[in-house]
Parts: C-alpha cells; structure tokens; sequence
C-alpha cells in the first residue's frame, strides 16, 4: 500500500511541477501573449513555492516523527530550553512574498525594490569586551531553496571538527565519529532539535537535515565540553566577518534588507539597511558573551565528573 | 521509486500528465491549472504524508532544488506556521513529560581461570622464611591475599584457608575454573532541579549460599546529591555516599568504566566511597587547577578490605583532598592525601593517612595512567583494629585503542606493605603484577574484555601461584 501510495503521489506532484511547461507548449492566442507569459511566471513561482512549501511541511512531519518516535524508544529525550536571545526567524509570510510579485521580489520589500537588481552591502563590526572572533553576517527575510550540500561535523578527540560551521538552510548534516569512544549527538534548538543517540567510535549516524534558519548549538551527551555552533542562513547572503571587522555581501537584492550579526561569542544584532543601485552600508556594535554552560539532552547539569 | 536520488521518473516525463489526466494544453487550461493545482497539491502531499513519504523526504528535497539563488516568492496555500507551531507542541509535550527517574547500570558477566587454589597468599609455617617475626605474630602470611582478582569489583578467586579468621568467601572458587555473573549494577539518577542531580547506584551480586541461605548480596556504592550552585558549573557539591577525592583510579572503578577488568594493586586504598559531604571546584583557563575536598565518616579504602568505616566508630571525621594541574597536551598532575583517625577504632588517638601523586594523559587513542602512594594505620590491638604499613606501591597503566572497536591494554604495578592484627596475625607482601588484556567494543551497549595477570612476589618471599585469566562481558541498559 505504501508503495501505491507514493507512486500516485508523486506522479501528482510531478505532473503538478510540470504543469506549465505543459502549458507554455501549448498554442496560445498572440493577443493573450503577454498576459500568458506573466500567468506563466506566476504560475511557476506558484508552483515552485508549493513544492518547497510541502517539502517544509513534510519535513517537519518527519522531524516531529523522530523526536516522538525518539521519545517513545528512550523513554523521554527531553531538551532544555536553550534558546538564545537570537532574532526569530522570519515567519512564512514575510519570506514569501505576495503573490503575482516579481521574481526575486520578497515580503521585505514592500515596493521599493524591482528584485532583479542586485548591490553589494558592506560594514564594519565593532565589539566591547572581546575580539570579532569568528563571526557572521547575513541577509534576513530571503529564502533560498535547499541546495543538497553535505556538511561533516566531525567527532575528533572529543571535540567537534569544525566548532562552527554555516549551512544554508536544507543542507544535511553528518556526524562521523572518529573517536574511539562512544558519542551522543543532540541540540535542543527550538524547531531544530534532533537526538543521534549513542554512536561508535568508527561509525556515522545518518545525516539530519536543519530546517529552521537561526542558531543552532549542537552538544554530546556524554561528553559536556563538547560543542558545535552551527547558524543555519536562509539563503546564500551570508559572508564571514574579518579579523578587522570588516565585511562584504554580495548580490544582495535591492530593497529594504535585514542584516544580522552571528557569533557564538558575541551577542546578535540585526539592523536593517536600505540596499540602493549603489549598495548599503551597516554598522554593528555589539558586545562579546561568555560561552555558557549547557545542560545535557534531559534538561540536566551534566555534573562535575563529566569530561 | 528511487525517492533517495531525486524525484521519480514520472515526473521527468511531460506526457505522463497529460495521459494521466486526459488534459492537453490549450488556452483556457490556464484557468484550469491555477484551479486543479492546488487541489493536486494537496491530494499529493496527503498522500505523501500518509504514505511516508516524509522519512525519506530529506535528501531528496535537498537534491531537487535549483542551484542558483532562487529568493522565490509565491503566494501561501497552508499556514507554514501552524505546522511549525505544532512541531513545537511536539517538543514541549516531551519535555513536559520526561521521566523523572533515569535508570541504567549494566550486567557484568565473565569467566575466570584461577592458579593454583586461587587464593594469593601462602602461610609462613614455622617462620620458615621470616623467622624474625616468630615471638611477634601467631601466624604470618606472604603474598597479597586481594591479588588473585577475577573481576571489577576486586573479588579474589579464592580467599584462602586463613586459620583463625571466618570470612565471607563471596567467590570460594577454591582454584577452580568458572562462570561468574560479577555484578548487576542498577544505576538511578534524578533532577530535583535542573542543577541539583540525586544519583544512586545498587550493586546485585550473586553467589553461593551455605547454611541454607542464600549468598547473593547487593551493596549501594553510590547515594549522593551533587548541586552545582554557580552559573559556570564548575563547582559542585555533593552529600551522602559519593566517590572519592583521592587520586584518579576511583573514576573507572566501575565494569562499565573501565578499559580492563581487575582494579589495580592500590585501588583498596583509593576507590572505595564513604559518606560526608564533598566540595570539588575548577580554576583558570581550560580549567587547569582542579580542587577536590570531602570530609567523611572513614578513609576511601574499599569496603571489602580491613579498613573501611562505612558508619563511623569514632568521633573523628576524615579529610582529604585532591589538587591537580592540567597541563598543555591532555596531562593532568595531581597530589592527593587523606588522614583521620584510624577506621573502626573508637577512639581518635590513632591516625590513618595516605598520601599519593597521580598522572593522567591522552594523546589520541593511546591514555596512560599512573599513581604512587604511601600510607600508614596505627591499629588498636585491644579493639582488635588492623595496622597498616603501606611502605609504598603504585601502577602504570596504558589503554590504547588500535582501531575504533578494539584495544589492548598493560598495566604493571607493585606493592609494599605490612599489615598486622595485634600479636595474631601479619600479612606481609612484597607484589608485582604484569597485566595485559583486551579491549573489544562490540556494541555501543557491550564491551567484551578480557585479561591476564600474572602476579609475582620479591624481596625474599617466595612465588605464589596466584596468576589468574578472566574475561568480563559488560552489558549496558
């Protein structure tokens, strides 16, 4: 049944994704040329954000599958609120834009920009208390889609490899365990969290996929300093800041953009800038934050004895 | 369908819409299109839903989309955010309801082959070998009666025919080979707040009964509560029946800890837990200065052994603490030191005291681990207390992991010591040990080991076959 099932389901789907090229074939009257070809466009962004509306919503029906069903076998997998005070991310509505809007035009930006048009954004960051560090800066309220990217977060000596790490919203995740000891993967991200469960050194558990843009703090259960920060962008505007403080994001679309600064040693910001023909220009002051301890997949200290 | 490497073919093919549906494009099938494809939409992605297609949905998602910056825009179906809202229902649902006990432990299962009678000391008949001691002690043993070990716990394979003493003899393999199930370990743990973690740990150990009654006995090693009051947790406290300060082989004294099986010579002195009240605390930068201090009934020597107060006879509490230093490239020093009066006397004029160094290194799959110690107990003949010479003793341990599921382990230690019982009874020992072992992890849930010691004796004592080879099977649940 299962395999019916899906068969039927997907030839719906494809058939729908392949609709209007089906269409485009077609002959069409030359007086209803123009409006055709904008009701094709349309259509197709239509179509495109249907898709990519159901793949979301699939995917956070397997996710919650798998915290249930995680739940179900362990007893309870509970995590601790460890949200930071990070901006939430954008709601549907305001990353997907109207519809019959132009392409690359978003919910953003609320007239002024064509969409098609792109600047180059540059700034600066300055902090109190600390150095830059490793941080980032990206583009707030755009979404891009899934790109199938692989990203390894390696197990290695009892830390992970690399601490930090930015991933376009959609890619996968894995975890190889290149220790000799036994690893327990997990965040509590709020709408990203996941539990690997316990994993041989030698051996990867299979990928997960991040589906909400913002921070996400990855940790092992066993091993309490242990520690991964991954910031999950919504699209590929995102550029890491240098040693100066200095930063530069391309191809940014013109509008009224959000811009927002991340780092797991610094406290987020976001600010908005106006992206004109001839770009736009941000300033971040922010202050540098200790990194703080984490409770464990259960919501509890980890305790002293823990490494 | 091959959902894993993209989508399935029919939806490559443009035709398939058309013969599937009997519609062919014209003009006014615009209208139907903007018409039947939500519709679609939705019976495709009920059924993908009720077909599964979620658990597979991830890669192909991933794999489907375009490769350029899409910042696509279209107008909403469903509300997004209501699935978001209840994805995070889900995950408040499971947090509210998590158990408010966790429990674990494991089963340690094994088989030993002992030397000889088991038993790791000879007597002295006639002080034959050490005739000084002739007008000072009734009898006088040679050799380390808790040598011949077959398992975590530090039970020997046999304890001898030792006249005029009546112990519990909890393994009496009496040189036999065997089957034994070393330990159930029922392990309990709970948060009165996030913080402030109650643990307990219930050892279960079956043995042979006499008398008509049964041997299986169970010990609580661990009830504590361990609060880490500060925002940086790096400093706890803890009360009731808790783990030592002194030293680091208290850490892996459990089967399910350890990377061999038998604890090393010295581990009776350092791994037993006592109940007080403990205070540890981490300083610096990497948390390179570690301070560990507990106030206890009695001395952290192991409950089998002679010296162990688990309710306090004496007025007199015991102190001990623990400093060490990390250094760059995963080395830990550290000093460790214990005294107070002399366990199961009741009086305080008699001092009991150890002192020690430590080493702790890891480089990459290799760890390497050592103590040296001294120690000394006055006894109290008239309260029939033991004394204890503990001249000095000490162990060098290397686990290395030679791939991710397999490791091979020595250890080579030795002991120098003299313990007596008023004018009745002295046990002098003058042991080394060689032990070589392995190490295979065979699920994330069980580890086999097994292990051979092979114990010798110097100093004019004469060798006593006391080798042993035994094998642990270490399930976790």
């Amino acid at each position: 049944m299962p395999t019916k099932i899906r068969v039927f389901a997907w030839a719906a789907l494809g058939a729908l994704a392949l609709a209007p090229a089906s269409v485009v074939a077609a002959p069409a009257e030359s007086a209803d040329v123009t409006r055709l070809q904008n009701d094709v466009e349309r259509l197709k962004q239509e179509l495109a954000a249907q898709r990519q509306l159901i793949l979301q919503l699939m995917q956070a029906e397997q996710q919650r599958y798998d915290v249930v069903l995680k739940y179900l076998q362990a007893g309870g997998s509970p995590g601790a609120d460890v949200s930071s005070a990070f901006p939430p991310p954008p709601s549907p509505s305001s990353v997907m834009p109207k519809s019959g809007g132009a392409a690359g035009d978003t919910g953003r930006d609320s007239g002024g920009g064509s969409g098609h048009e792109a600047a180059t954004i540059t700034g600066k960051v300055r902090t109190t208390g600390g150095q830059v560090g490793e941080a980032y800066v990206y583009v707030d309220g755009l979404r891009s889609s899934a790109k199938g990217h692989t990203v390894e977060i390696k197990q290695r000596d009892k830390q992970f490899a690399p601490r930090v790490t930015v991933v376009p919203l959609g890619t996968k995740l894995v975890f190889p365990n290149q220790d000799t000891v036994i690893h327990n993967v997990f965040s509590t991200a709020p709408g990203n969290s996941f539990d690997l469960g316990s994993v041989k050194g030698g051996e990867t558990s299979p990928p997960i996929v991040l589906l909400k843009p913002g921070p996400v703090e990855i940790f092992c259960n066993i091993h309490s300093k242990m520690r991964a920060d991954v910031l999950v962008v919504p699209n590929n505007h995102w550029a890491r800041v240098g040693a100066d403080g200095s930063f530069s994001l391309s191809g940014v679309p013109i509008g009224s953009r959000r811009v927002v600064l991340w780092s797991p040693t610094l406290k987020p910001i976001a600010q908005q800038v106006d992206v004109t023909a001839k770009g736009g220009t941000v300033t971040f002051s922010s202050e540098a934050t200790a990194i703080r301890p984490h409770l464990n997949k259960r919501g509890q200290a980890y305790g002293s004895y823990d490494e | 369908m091959q959902l894993e490497d993209g989508l399935p073919p029919t939806c490559t093919r443009p035709h398939m819409f058309g013969h599937k549906f009997g519609t062919r494009p014209s003009g006014p099938i615009f209208g139907r299109s903007r018409s039947i494809g939500p519709k679609v939409t939705l019976a495709a992605m009920v059924l993908a839903a009720a077909s599964g297609i979620p658990a597979r949905v991830r890669a192909q998602g991933a794999a489907d989309e375009p490769d350029e910056d899409a910042d696509q825009s279209a107008g909403m179906v469903l509300d997004n955010a209501a699935f978001e809202a209840r994805l995070a229902q889900s995950e408040a649902l499971i947090r509210n309801n998590q158990p408010t006990v966790q429990l674990g432990g494991y089963v340690d299962f094994g088989f030993f082959v002992p030397q000889g009678n088991g038993a790791g000391y000879i007597e002295d008949f006639g002080h034959v070998f050490f005739p000084r001691y002739a007008g000072q002690f009734g009898w006088v043993f040679l050799g380390d009666i808790l040598a011949p070990a077959v398992n975590s716990r530090g039970e020997v394979a046999d304890l001898g025919p030792a006249p005029g003493v009546n112990r519990y003899d909890s393994v009496n393999s009496r040189g036999a080979p065997g089957f034994i199930l070393n330990e159930v370990n029922l392990a309990l743990r709970s948060a009165l707040t996030p913080t402030a973690l109650v643990s307990a740990s219930i050892n279960f150990t079956p043995r042979t009964g006499s008398d008509f009654a049964l041997g299986d006995a169970f010990d609580v090693d661990i009830a504590q509560v361990e609060w880490l009051p500060t925002d940086s947790q790096r400093t706890s406290l803890f009360a009731g029946k808790m783990e030592p300060v002194f030293g680091i082989e208290y850490r892996d004294r459990k089967a399910d800890k350890r990377f061999g099986i038998t604890p090393s010579l010295m581990s009776r002195y350092t791994t037993g837990t006592a109940l007080g009240v403990k205070v540890r605390s981490k300083f610096g930068r990497g948390d390179w200065l570690v301070i560990a201090l507990a106030l206890t009934n009695g001395s952290n020597t192991t409950e089998q052994f002679h010296f162990y107060d688990e309710i306090d006879s004496n007025r007199g509490k015991t102190g001990s603490g623990r400093l060490a230093i990390r250094l760059p490239g995963s080395i830990e020093i550290g000093v460790s030191g214990s005294a107070g009066p002399q366990d199961r006397s009741t009086d305080n004029a008699h001092l009991m005291w150890f002192y020690g160094v430590d080493l702790l290194t890891h480089w990459g799959h290799v760890d390497l681990k050592g103590q040296w110690m001294k120690g000394h107990a006055d006894g109290e003949p008239s309260q029939n207390v033991y004394g204890l010479d503990l001249h000095q003793g000490g162990y060098l341990e290397m686990d290395a992991m030679l791939t991710s599921s397999f490791g091979v382990y020595g250890r080579g230690e030795y002991r120098d010591a003299f313990v007596w019982l008023s004018n009745q009874r002295a046990y002098l020992t003058k042991s080394w040990r060689a032990t070589g072992g392995i190490h295979w992890v065979l699920t994330t849930r069980a580890v086999f080991k097994a292990e051979y010691l092979r114990n010798g004796e110097y100093g004019d004592i004469p060798a006593v076959a006391n080798d042993v080879f035994t094998t642990s099977l270490v399930m976790g649940f």
